[in-house]
Formats: C-alpha cells, structure tokens, sequence
C-alpha cells in the first residue's frame, strides 16, 4: 500500500486496530495532526478506497479495508466503486438491481453501465434466486450463493429437481423398511427393540451408499422423512430413552422412523364405474346422462 | 338429505315394498312429515291406500308419527326413519353375520324378522316351521333350538324389544319430555332453567340406555325349592342357575345397530392385522368382544374398562407358540398392542390392570384410512401426501404445503383445486387489510374429517342409487323371461326353456350378483364413513 504522508499511514493504521474510528477520537490519540491534514489524508484514503465511511447517529465513523480485500476495489473509480462495495456487502445472498439502485442513489443507466464493467472484468457475477424466479441478484464472483437462494440440495437451475427427490425418498424406504421388521415376514419386534433408525442413521445410510453426489444434512433427510410419513409409508416416534438421558442433547436425534405394511389399496367405489366416472357430476335417474344407459355400465357388465 | 340420499332411499323403498309404497314413501322423504290428507292429495291416492302403505312402513319400522293437537282435533304427521330405511341397503350382511353368529337357526330368525318387520318369539317360530313342513318330532326339535337361539340373539341385543315410544320420532319423545318438565312450573322457564331440564332427561336417557337388565327377557331361577338359604352363595357354587326366558308377549325386531357395533370391532381387529400380524388381530377381537356387552351405540368415545380376564388357546398364539409360555406371550403382545402408534388400546389412568379401548381414535383412524385409499386410487399418492400433511398440521398456505411436500408450487395448486372441487380440502380466507384485495389475502387450506366423510357419502350414495337403478333396468330389459320363468308348469320342468334362454338367464343372474356384490361392498364403505 502505498501512503503519499504520515498522516494517512497513520490515519490508516489507527482505523485497522479498532473497529470504527471517528476524527474525534484520532485527534485525541494523535493531538499534533491539524484538522487540515486529516480532512486531506481521508479524502486521499477514501479515493484509494482504503477505508469505508459510515454514518452513525449524526457522526461519521471510519473503517480501514484489509489490504487483500481492498485491492480489487481500489483498482475501481468513483460509481464502479460505490456498485462494487455495495454487491459486496450483500455478502452471499446477492443483491437485486433494483435495492442496489435504492442504496446507492445512482441512475438505473449508470448502475447498468457499472455492472456490465465489473463483470467484464470477472469481479461479480448475476445469479438467480429460487425465492424470486425473476429477479437478477449480484454478488461477488469469488462467493458460492447461499442456500436461501439457490433453495438448497432440491433444486437444480432454480426448479424443483423432482426425480432426485424421488429416488432419494424410495431409497430412504427401503432403508428404513429393512429396518423396521424382522427377516421372517410374519413376525414382529417387541417393544423392548429400539433399533429403528433415526434421520442421522439414514443419512450415514445415503452417504456411505453414495447414493447422492450433493452433500445433505441432516434437516434434509429429515425433509425426505418427513413426506415419507406424510405418504403414510413410514411413522415417527420418540424412541425409548434409557433413564439416564440428560436433557441437554438435542432433540432431533430422538425421532426414530419405522415403516408401515404396505395396505392393499382397493378401494370397493373405485371397482365399480361410478367411482371413476367422469360425468358423475351430470349423471341424474332420468337425464340424458343416467345409469340405464350407461356406456360404462355396458362395458363393465358385459361377460 | 341430498338428492342422491333422497334417490337411494326411495328406490329401496320400490325394491323392497313395490311402486305404490314407494310413492308414499317418496312424498314423506322429499317433502317431511305430513298428515294423511295431505299425502293423498299428493300422490293421488285414496286415502285407504295411503294408509296401508303408512301401516307397511311403520310395521317395518321405517317410518314413524307424531300427534299433535291441532285447535279441536288430534292430527298425526307421518315422518320416514331415514337411518332405519338406509340401514336396509345392509340386510345381506346382516342374514350373512347372524348365520355366521348363530347359525342356520339365526339366519332363519333373521330372515322371518326382516320378512315380518316386528314379531313375537312364538309368531317368529311357528312362522318358520310352518314354511319348513317338518313331521312332529323333528319339529319339536327345530322350536326347541330356534327358541334358545332367538334367546340368545335378544340377550346379545342382536333384537330388540320394540316399545311404544319406538313408532314416534326422537326428537318428538325429547320434546313431550320436555314439555312435561316445564308444564310442572308456574312461570315460563329460564334459559338455565332449561338447560338444566335437558340435562337432566339426557342423563336420565344415558341410564336407561346402559341398564344391564334387557326389555322382554324375563330371568327366572331354575330350581324352585323353597328351603330359603344363601341363593347368591347358592348361584355361585353351581347348584342354581339362572334361567333366561323371551316374553311370549314382547315384539321384536333386528337391532341394526348391535351388528353394527360388531362390525365395527372386527374391522379395527383387522386394522391390527395389516400392521401387525394374525395372531395380534386375534387377541384384539377377544379384547373387543369382552368389551362389545357393554357398548350403546357406535359414537361412544371409549369403551368401559376392561379388566386383563383373557384367556387363549395355545395354537392361537402363532404358530411356533410353544416355545414361551402362552401367558408370557400374551403378555408381551398386549405390550405390542398398547405401543402400537395408533394408540387405541390404553391402559386405564386411574386403576392398575385395566385396559380401554378409544373408539372414538379408531374410528377416525378407518375413517382417515378410508379416504386415503379413495384419494389415491382416484388421484394418486401425491394428493394423499397433501391431505394427510394437512390432517397433520391444520392450516398450511400454498407456498408451505409445496415447502413441506416437496412439490413444485405450480403443481401443488393443481392438487389442490382438484382436492377442494372433490371435497376434501377448504379453504379459508384471511385478508390482511380491510380491502380484501385477493393478493393481500391469506389463503389457507385444510382437511376436515367429518366434512370430508360426509361429502365423499354423498357422492357413495349416489353410486349406490345408480347401481340399484341398472339392476332394475336389467331386470326389465328380460322381463318376458323372467315371467316366463315364474310360471309355474316352467318351474316344474325347465326344459321348457330354450338354449338361448338358459344362457340370458346365466348372463342376467351374473350382472345382477355384480351389481349386489357391488352395492354392498359400498355400503360397507358408508357405513364406516357415516356410523362408526
């Protein structure tokens, strides 16, 4: 870095030890720095763009940017520099075209205009989010977008990657099934058996397997688990605790998972069909569409 | 009372008592209760006739009256029995279950009561003997056994006395209560005041309905010996029995809701079954039958206690049973039993080593199955995994729902229509300003059982109606045959029939078992859905 006086070294190195400076407090460190040569060494400091000012109750509060992070920055000019502090600030959630021009006060031209720079020259890049399909986010080019907006392990290129859901789910069944019953089919456990599998168990599961090429969590599987209950597939509930089980563990790991029997789904409506009909809602004793004329009957009942 | 109950209804009526009663019957059902005069100035009838169809009905119990005052003269309203009138749909089962229950002298009871409407123990077995044609001695025979089964049905309340009261309406019974409550006051009643009466006759009612002693069966002592002594030390060692006798006076009629009941017991048995196994449904089914004595009717809440009084065979206990002992077993499967996730064998908070059974959580299990099994057969899995999210977590937004199901929004929404035009779902609205602009709404969604039961019933109704109209249809169609087939030279010798009419008949004695087996099978679904 390089410093044109004492004062901005010295300005700049002040900043770097706190976390937010004022002129006040530099002046009462160093008394001997007259208020001409700071306003000069602060003008020249942010221009460089090696400090940030802030606005905090009426004051103004400086901040020393590190060296390696003002790099990128400091090579910018004037609105280029203001986008790119900016989009940084967002931080891995990106930022929307439309909040950058509310924060930083530019014509929606100029912000385009820096944009188109800054990308050319690989410092950010525009994203998408899974919450808002049409909104264009920045962000950093070096940052990987957080799971609020790329909507985590589900989703590929902002949709819903229906079959990966799929088959991980029917391989979560299968897991949990083989689990949940003794090898003799006519058998089952007591209540003493306390082997059923928690979410943690089916994960280790997935992951030894290699079943999924992206890396899961727990609340993942514990997703998958859940639509399986909701499918009526598999049940939750709290395992047995033995009695010296301290409460400061977490919860979650006490939800087991054991699978139902599979019910023959027949449904004694849907054998007949009225239970399939699709002009049910016409169908009257003695209207053009009735029972005694029924084409569907005909078929049905022609053996 | 929808149009499709009101159809299913009336076409009961015609297959069961003929086109004249039906037209009686179809006045009362569409229009509700109405005096003499009025129906036959409706229907066009005599009012002759229209008094032996009311006599019909209310001798099979399907229709009842109320007599009220009316300025100088007593005017009586007819009114159909709707349940009683719905319950005929099950008449198979029920001559199929007393046979399975009490055998063939059962179902033979069953059939002369269901024939007859109401009969006395002696009118019922002359009636049924007189059909069979047997010579002295066998017949003596057969009345003995009939009357020990007929005993046993009425004690096992599978009949029931029929009273007075039964031939008016319930609410007209409350009502006359009622009124002779508040005629005892000098001033008009108070609200509270009111609402005590009531409480007090619903209490009064819940009494008489659990009273163990059974209306029409007198209990007499076998041995008539006037030595005096002990008779309840007497009763217990054995020396004297307890004799049930039928009063030859009383009549009665099949119980609907006795075999209902029982139905009911062995269908959450059954649920047991698919979870667990066999010999679980086993041991529920005794549990339930101990417990079934003592059930009213089927919209209790919990069964009364039940004390651990089992008793099994070995070989009922699976089948490799013999190695743990069969009490050891039992043991460990009423452990399973009461674990088991759909909780409805509880052991009972306040006593050690009774057990109860929570119907009410059983019958909203086959409830919620039943539905599940509609929904996915008609829509597939994925509506099922949004109705029971719902039942699971009350009321969700679109956006939520497609969160937690893993479904894309768009999709989810699709379902959801699809759900609420069937009638499983609804919807709720919550603005969140006072414009109730629909973009600035809530919109939630949720499963409501009951609701959900009762529209899916409508819609078996109507079904029903519509199979039962076909089999009228293809009886009509083959109506010169079929009354060929009625003469009685052609009963004699059926080689008065011709190849081609044998095989219309085949063909017409098969779509007509389709389309029975078919209708009972739904009203089985009905009354799962409605009585349970």
């Amino acid at each position: 870095m390089d410093f044109s006086n004492d004062t901005e070294k010295l300005f700049y190195e002040t900043c770097l030890k706190g976390d937010g400076l004022t002129t006040q407090e530099f002046n009462t460190q160093y008394p001997d720095a007259t208020a001409k040569d700071m306003a000069l060494s602060v003008n020249a400091l942010l221009t460089k763009g090696f400090i940030e000012v802030f606005q905090v109750r009426g004051e103004l509060i400086y901040k020393a940017i590190k060296k390696e992070e003002s790099g990128k920055s400091g090579s910018l000019m004037g609105e280029e520099q203001l986008v790119y502090n900016t989009i940084r600030a967002s931080a891995n959630e990106g930022i929307w075209t439309k909040h950058l021009k509310s924060k930083t006060n530019l014509h929606e031209a100029v912000i385009k205009r820096c944009l188109r720079t800054l990308e050319h020259k690989a410092m950010v890049k525009a994203i998408k989010s899974v919450k808002y399909p049409t909104r264009k986010l920045y962000m950093l080019m070096e940052l990987t977008p957080s799971v609020e907006v790329t909507g985590g392990p589900w989703f590929t290129d902002q949709e819903l990657d229906v079959d990966f859901v799929e088959q991980l789910t029917n391989a979560c069944y299968k897991f949990v099934l083989t689990k949940s019953f003794p090898r003799d089919n006519s058998c089952i456990f007591t209540t003493e058996h306390t082997a059923y599998p928690s979410a943690q168990m089916v994960l280790k599961y997935i992951m030894d397997k290699r079943i999924s090429q992206v890396d899961l969590s727990v609340d993942d599987i514990t997703m998958l688990l859940d639509v399986l209950v909701y499918d009526g597939k598999i049940e939750r509930f709290l395992n047995v605790v033995d009695d010296n089980w301290d409460d400061e563990e977490d919860t979650d790991t006490d939800w087991v998972y054991k699978a139902v029997r599979d019910k023959k789904a027949e449904s004694a409506w849907q054998d007949c069909p009225c239970g399939v009909c699709p002009v049910a809602e016409f169908c009257t004793e003695s209207g053009p569409i009735n029972p005694a004329g029924c084409n569907y009957y005909a078929k049905w009942l022609d053996f | 009372m929808s149009t499709h109950e009101n159809k299913l209804c009336r076409l009961i009526v015609r297959e069961h008592f003929g086109p004249v009663v039906e037209k009686v019957a179809n006045v009362l059902i569409r229009k509700g209760r109405m005096p003499v005069g009025m129906i036959a100035r409706i229907t066009s009838l005599t009012s002759k006739r229209v008094r032996e169809c009311l006599f019909v009905m209310i001798q099979h119990n399907i229709a009842v009256y109320a007599e009220t005052q009316e300025k100088t003269r007593m005017v009586t309203y007819y009114e159909v029995n709707r349940p009683e009138l719905l319950n005929r749909a099950q008449i198979p089962k029920v001559l199929r279950s007393s046979r399975e229950w009490y055998e063939r002298e059962g179902e033979s009871i069953a059939q002369t009561m269901l024939l007859h409407g109401k009969l006395t123990i002696t009118e019922c077995i002359n009636d049924i003997v007189a059909h069979a044609g047997y010579d002295k001695r066998t017949s003596a025979q057969r009345i003995a056994s009939l009357k020990k089964s007929f005993t046993r049905m009425v004690k096992e309340k599978c009949l029931i006395a029929v009273r007075p009261s039964d031939s008016l309406t319930a609410t007209d019974r409350d009502m006359a209560e009622e009124k002779r409550e508040t005629d005892k006051m000098t001033l008009p009643p108070t609200a509270a005041e009111m609402a005590a009466i009531r409480r007090t006759l619903g209490s009064q009612r819940d009494q008489e309905l659990s009273k163990t002693n059974i209306v029409g069966l007198k209990r007499t002592l076998d041995s008539v010996d006037t030595d005096g002594g002990d008779k309840r030390r007497r009763l217990d060692f054995g020396e004297l029995t307890i004799n049930e006798e039928v009063e030859a006076d009383v009549f009665f009629k099949i119980n609907y809701e006795r075999f209902i009941i029982r139905w009911r017991n062995t269908q959450i048995a059954e649920l047991y079954e698919a979870r667990l196994n066999p010999t679980a449904k086993t041991i529920m089914n005794t549990i339930l039958t101990l417990a079934e004595e003592r059930m009213i009717n089927c919209k209790e809440d919990l069964s009364l206690d039940l004390a651990e009084t089992l008793e099994f065979q070995q070989q009922e206990l699976g089948i490799n049973g013999s190695k743990p002992k069969t009490g050891e077993c039992l043991d460990k499967y009423i452990e399973i039993l009461e674990a088991d996730l759909m909780q409805i064998l509880k052991k009972d908070g306040g006593r050690t080593g009774q057990y109860v059974i929570n119907l009410k959580a059983a019958s909203k299990i086959m409830k919620k199955n039943l539905i599940q099994t509609v929904i996915s057969s008609r829509f597939g899995s994925p509506y099922v995994r949004i109705m029971n999210m719902l039942l699971d977590k009350g009321k969700l937004e679109e956006k939520m729902i497609s969160k937690f199901s893993m479904m894309p929004v768009k999709d989810v929404r699709e379902k959801l229509t699809t759900l609420c035009t069937f009638g499983v779902l609804n919807l709720q609205e919550v603005p969140k300003s006072q414009d109730r602009t629909p973009s600035r709404t809530f919109y939630l969604w949720e499963v409501i059982l009951t609701r959900a039961a009762d529209a899916l019933v409508d819609r078996l109704y109507h079904t029903m109606g519509n199979l039962r109209q076909r089999r009228f249809v293809e009886k009509a169609k083959r109506a010169v045959l079929l009354s060929k087939c009625e003469r009685t030279d052609v009963q004699a010798n059926d080689s008065l029939l011709n190849a081609a009419e044998k095989k219309e008949l085949d063909t017409l004695s098969g779509i007509l078992e389709m389309l029975e087996v078919q209708e009972l099978r739904i009203a089985q679904v009905v009354m799962t859905l409605r009585d349970f």
